[in-house]
């Protein structure tokens, strides 16, 4: 097993199976069949997956979006309609600029606590599965919660200039 | 008004320990009825007097001569969680009902006992809706903790933060719009002193407030967590 596996635990003792060259747990001798380490892997990868993409997806829209605007504004507009729905609520409410800064606050923290709860679900239906070491649990939540900040800043960062734009017109 | 409880005078403590005390009482008496096989038709009543209570508060507050836009409507957390916590007595199952009890009437509610933003006292129906209230709801929440068996998870505590940041997300714009202060997270403060006299100026304050809330929530949380993982071990 590679070092990519190191959340891998034995089903049994919980024993990390890091570097293990063959299928036995060193544990407590527990043989693995070359199917179940497939599954754990897969199983693994994709909570990985579940941990960072949102956040990373969120972030990568905020990025492009205006970046966009500067090639082809037309695409932008199409693209940012997201955006643009959030923003005229923040800026219907808002009336200043500061006193939309208490729901920008509880706009991305609503994002990261979908974020958390979205992670949380796979994990909890991951562990029915294998044994997955604290660790790693630990290292996918502070994952799960620093993207999911990072796209939930973004995110309600532009819209918070989208909806000044919006009430200036 | 002189019959009006001060905030931290012995009037207040009293008071608080009288309420303090029916929970405690109400609790011990749904543990003895459980062992007895009759904690269902206790829970049920129990449930029913709240729902009845609660109509009453809010049919009071609505009254003409009481109604004011900026304090009438039941859209305060406690309003919220008053509402809540009879069904989350009756229907068990349904456990974020239970979740949103225990974080709301345990991390907001108990906030009316150490500051109360009253300026009435017993000779007042202001005073009986609010003590009365606010012991009906960390009752209930004390209730479901010792005799229900209810136990926060952390995906409780998820569920919790996410239904509280849905009700800032609404309540912050709509107090804009009217100059209310409903759920304290409007431009003004509350009339008596309360912690958040020391949260500075709005819109900082609605955020440190939020953040409040959260850590308050966290650490109704963290115990059950604590003791759970010494149990595994």
């Amino acid at each position: 097993m590679s070092g990519k596996d190191s959340s891998l635990c034995c089903l049994k003792c919980g024993y990390e199976l890091n570097g293990l060259r063959q299928c036995i747990c060193p544990e407590c001798g527990t043989v693995f069949d070359a199917d179940s380490l497939t599954l754990q892997r897969d199983l693994l990868r994709r909570l990985w997956k579940r941990s960072y993409l949102p956040g990373v997806i969120l972030l990568a829209y905020s990025l492009a979006v205006p970046a966009l605007a500067f090639l082809d504004p037309q695409a932008a507009y199409l693209l940012g309609l997201p955006f643009v729905l959030l923003a005229f609520p923040l800026a219907m409410a808002g009336g200043t600029s500061s006193s939309l800064l208490p729901l920008l606050f509880v706009g991305a923290l609503a994002i990261i606590t979908l974020n958390a709860l979205y992670v949380h679900r796979g994990i909890r239906h991951a562990e029915s599965w294998i044994v997955i070491s604290d660790d790693a649990l630990l290292k996918m939540r502070v994952t799960a919660v620093v993207t999911s900040a990072l796209g939930g800043i973004a995110v309600m960062t532009i819209s918070w200039l989208m909806s000044s734009v919006i009430g200036s017109c | 008004m002189p019959l009006a409880v001060q905030p931290f005078s012995p009037q207040h403590a009293i008071t608080v320990f009288a309420c303090l005390f029916a929970m405690i009482l109400f609790a011990a008496f749904g543990r003895r009825c459980k062992r007895n096989g009759r904690e269902l038709n206790l829970r049920r009543g129990f449930a029913a007097f709240m729902i009845a209570w609660q109509i009453f508060t809010t049919v009071w507050w609505l009254l003409p001569r009481n109604y004011d836009i900026a304090v009438s409507l039941p859209l305060h957390v406690c309003d919220l969680a008053a509402w809540i916590a009879p069904f989350a007595l009756l229907f068990q199952e349904k456990r974020w009902l239970r979740t949103m009890l225990y974080f709301w009437g345990f991390g907001f509610s108990t906030e009316a006992f150490i500051t109360p933003i009253l300026d009435h006292g017993p000779d007042s129906v202001h005073f009986w809706l609010f003590w009365g209230g606010h012991t009906l709801i960390v009752g209930a929440a004390l209730y479901d903790v010792i005799v229900g068996g209810y136990r926060p998870r952390f995906r409780d505590y998820l569920v919790a933060t996410a239904f509280s940041l849905a009700y800032s997300a609404l309540i912050i714009p709509f107090n804009v719009a009217i100059g209310a202060n409903y759920g304290y997270l409007g431009q003004s403060t509350p009339g008596a002193p309360t912690l958040i006299d020391h949260l500075g100026q709005w819109p900082l304050r609605a955020i440190w407030m939020i953040l409040l809330g959260e850590l308050f929530m966290l650490l109704l949380w963290a115990p059950w967590a604590i003791a759970g993982k010494k149990k595994s071990e």
